[in-house]
């Protein structure tokens, strides 16, 4: 019989049981007879690599500089790959591609070229069958990725506004079963923003904007599955004008994510022009802590409108975006804030259970507690109940989720939620597929 | 049963001896014995105990990140050879082994600037008798399999292991210590504390002269995409000194596939083992600045 794991022979960790001992050993010593086990259990070819005349090449490349090592670089067709990656089409078979109840299914396609060392070009058009318009976007890019960066955009496109800007999963689950829980406007227009920084953990960078808001109606309620969903619920109606200002982003969190601080502030109207004057600042916070037995996470966030913001641009609570449980848009207000506590259980508590197939369903339970309030008095869409004026509302629920590790679909879980507030029908449920960048709420689309 | 009994003179005799108070000349005309006393005597009031606490763990863990951290200071310039080595094992009706191996010279300047260039690629398949034919594209069946020698080196010098870059998602415990003359080599083991994460538990070896990792071993328990990957298996980091300094040695892994994945379509290899090998290392080597503007990062 082959063996063919450090763990079969208790030399891996899975033999932790054993009390701490020691030796005298010389860690030449004890890393050799590391070495000879790992050896013997590797394959024979693995274990043989052809190294012969590497190093007398190696020298040469050595002295020999850069002119040497173009030369070989070229002389094992490495140029060939290089010449291909200057020119990447970098064709997006599925880019804008969704489904919701104002676009109906909208289909496309892009295509994000290459053009020289550090530019980009984002290209992509799409249809939506429903509302029977094409919606397109173009954004160019010079500098790098992580910036300096400048980025120039055009759009016309139908997008989710408010706080509720679900997960990149909704598309699927609102034709499969018709829960579409955004609400949508049609933004078309330009604009022009630097970012200094344009990392996951930092991000910092202004825009300049000028842009146009279209209400937008409902065209289909079609999905497969199920009934008494938000796919049948008619989209709000958003006051149409132009948009023209400046907003400056910020983002700063330690590279484990243990915490985040985000900000936003800007303005539309006065000198800019436009239809809408108004401005407004936000500011979130995340915190994650290990604890026994699991990770507590803690985003608590705030919002300021100040002017004649139009309706679409009002600081709402409720949905899934910080009021787990509530409608959506239920609450407005100009001032807002809301907390979200989360505790991700770490233990497996169905495999301790032991009970047949229970045992190996892996389920990862995440108790959770969503509250918030709104302040002052602002114009808001159809169907929201207006301001709390500090009168907090609450909910409480149980998220469970299990891990599918399918590229972009990491984790399917679904919250279940329950309003505290007295309501008729307390109880929400929150379904979706979320990837890994998305697990703690990102509201990226 | 015979019993000896000493006589009382006797007993005294040898009583003064072990007392070093022998008697001195006698003037009785009894025996004299010489007394030994050209031999130094030194006498040792009391032991003296030196007590110190053994280093915790948790300070064992904070100084491995920092030994770690710090383990590439003061270098300005490195070049070493890298060596993958790729081996596809396939089953069913066409066994066979195909081996994928590429070599390379890495050059890295102070603080962040990588560069290399190729140094060999082969590429050839083992029959299951032994014999070696090359791997051509014919073999591919449509789906070529590569090395990516792009833009990453696989070697970030001021990357920690993960397991010392978030401690806290990490449960760790001494399994075993070799004490040498001036230092220890600590044996330790690590997991993850949720059972969710998709972290990697396993058992490092640190040595306490600068708190430098030696050794890696890892094990998966939650697996990456396990409709395809069946087990992960032998993934280890080894190191070496050069030079004083501990450097990358060996890194491996072993990944058995899920073969019905492919559906019939595509041929999906029951095993694949990687083995990177780094080797002719150069500390410090002066190094032509031109290496690093064209193909560098």
């Amino acid at each position: 019989m082959v063996v063919t794991s450090l763990a079969v022979l208790g030399l891996a960790a899975g033999a932790r049981a054993q009390p701490a001992t020691f030796d005298t050993l010389g860690v030449r010593a004890v890393l050799e007879r590391r070495q000879s086990v790992l050896d013997s259990l590797l394959l024979p070819e693995s274990t043989q690599l052809d190294t012969a005349g590497t190093a007398t090449l190696a020298d040469s490349l050595d002295q020999g500089g850069a002119a040497a090592v173009a030369l070989q670089r070229d002389s094992v067709e490495a140029a060939v790959r290089r010449a291909a990656k200057r020119f990447d089409l970098g064709f997006k078979p599925l880019a804008l591609t969704t489904y919701n109840r104002v676009d109906g299914l909208r289909a496309g396609a892009g295509l994000e070229p290459r053009l020289v060392p550090h530019t980009r070009l984002e290209l992509a058009a799409a249809y939506g069958f429903a509302r029977e318009k094409w919606a397109w976007f173009a954004a160019f890019e010079a500098g790098r990725r992580t910036g300096p960066v400048l980025r120039l955009a055009w759009r016309d496109l139908v997008e989710p506004f408010g706080p509720n800007r679900g997960c990149r999963s909704q598309g699927a689950l609102a034709l499969i079963a018709g829960q579409d829980r955004r609400d949508y406007l049609r933004r078309e227009g330009w604009d022009v923003g630097v970012w200094a920084w344009r990392r996951r953990a930092a991000r910092l960078g202004a825009r300049w904007f000028d842009t146009r808001d279209h209400a937008v109606a409902a065209a289909t309620d079609f999905y497969f599955l199920g009934g008494d969903v938000p796919m049948q619920e008619p989209n709000p109606a958003v006051d149409s004008g132009t948009g023209r200002g400046l907003v400056i982003e910020g983002r700063r969190g330690d590279r484990l994510g243990r915490a985040t601080v985000g900000g936003t502030v800007g303005f539309t109207g006065g000198l800019a022009g436009g239809d809408f004057e108004f401005v407004w600042q936000e500011m979130d916070v995340g915190l994650r802590q290990v604890v026994p037995g699991g990770t507590l996470w803690l985003a608590v966030e705030g919002a300021n409108v100040g002017g004649s913001p139009p309706a679409q641009a009002a600081a709402y609570l409720g949905g899934d975006g910080n009021l787990r449980g509530y409608d959506r848009l239920e609450f407005a207000g100009r001032q807002r804030t809301s907390a979200r506590l989360e505790y991700i259980v770490g233990l497996d508590l169905l495999r301790r259970t032991r009970i047949p197939v229970v045992q190996d369903l892996e389920l990862q339970f995440i108790p959770f507690f969503d509250a918030g309030t709104t302040w002052g008095t602002v114009r808001a869409v159809e169907g929201s109940r207006g301001s709390l004026e500090g009168d907090a509302r609450s909910s409480v629920g149980l998220g469970i989720q299990r891990a599918l590790w399918i590229p972009g679909a990491e984790v399917v879980r679904l919250d279940v939620a329950y309003r505290t507030d007295g309501a008729d029908s307390p109880w929400g449920f929150w379904l979706r597929i979320v990837a890994l960048d998305e697990v703690f709420g990102s509201d990226e689309d | 049963m015979s019993v000896w009994r000493a006589s009382r003179p006797l007993l005294a005799c040898l009583a003064c001896c072990a007392a070093g108070a022998w008697p001195g000349p006698s003037a009785t005309g009894q025996p004299i014995f010489a007394r030994e006393d050209s031999l130094p005597v030194y006498v040792v009031p009391e032991t003296t105990r030196v007590v110190a606490a053994r280093v915790g763990l948790a300070e064992i863990i904070r100084k491995a990140q920092e030994g770690e951290r710090r383990k590439f200071d003061g270098i300005s310039t490195l070049a070493f050879n890298r060596t993958l080595k790729l081996t596809l094992s396939y089953a069913g009706r066409k066994p066979e082994k195909r081996c994928l191996e590429t070599s390379a010279r890495v050059y890295y300047r102070s603080p962040d600037r990588w560069t290399e260039a190729p140094l060999r690629e082969s590429r050839y398949i083992v029959e299951p008798d032994g014999t070696r034919k090359p791997w051509t594209d014919e073999d591919d069946d449509g789906v070529r399999i590569g090395v990516d020698d792009g833009d990453e080196t696989g070697l970030w010098l001021e990357n920690l292991p993960a397991f010392l870059e978030d401690t806290e998602k990490f449960s760790f415990r001494i399994l075993h210590r070799s004490l040498q003359r001036d230092q220890v080599l600590y044996e330790i083991g690590f997991k993850p504390r949720s059972e969710f994460d998709l972290l990697p538990a396993g058992r490092v070896w640190i040595l306490t002269g600068r708190y430098q990792i030696v050794r890696e071993e890892y094990e998966m328990e939650n697996l990456p995409v396990p409709w395809l990957l069946k087990s992960v298996d032998l993934l280890t980091r080894e190191w070496q000194e050069v030079d004083g300094r501990w450097l990358p040695r060996r890194v491996t892994a072993r990944v058995e596939l899920h073969t019905r994945v492919g559906l019939g379509l595509v041929r999906i290899p029951n095993a694949a083992e990687v083995v990177v090998l780094f080797d002719e290392y150069r500390l410090d080597p002066e190094l032509d600045p031109a290496l690093f503007e064209s193909g560098g990062r």
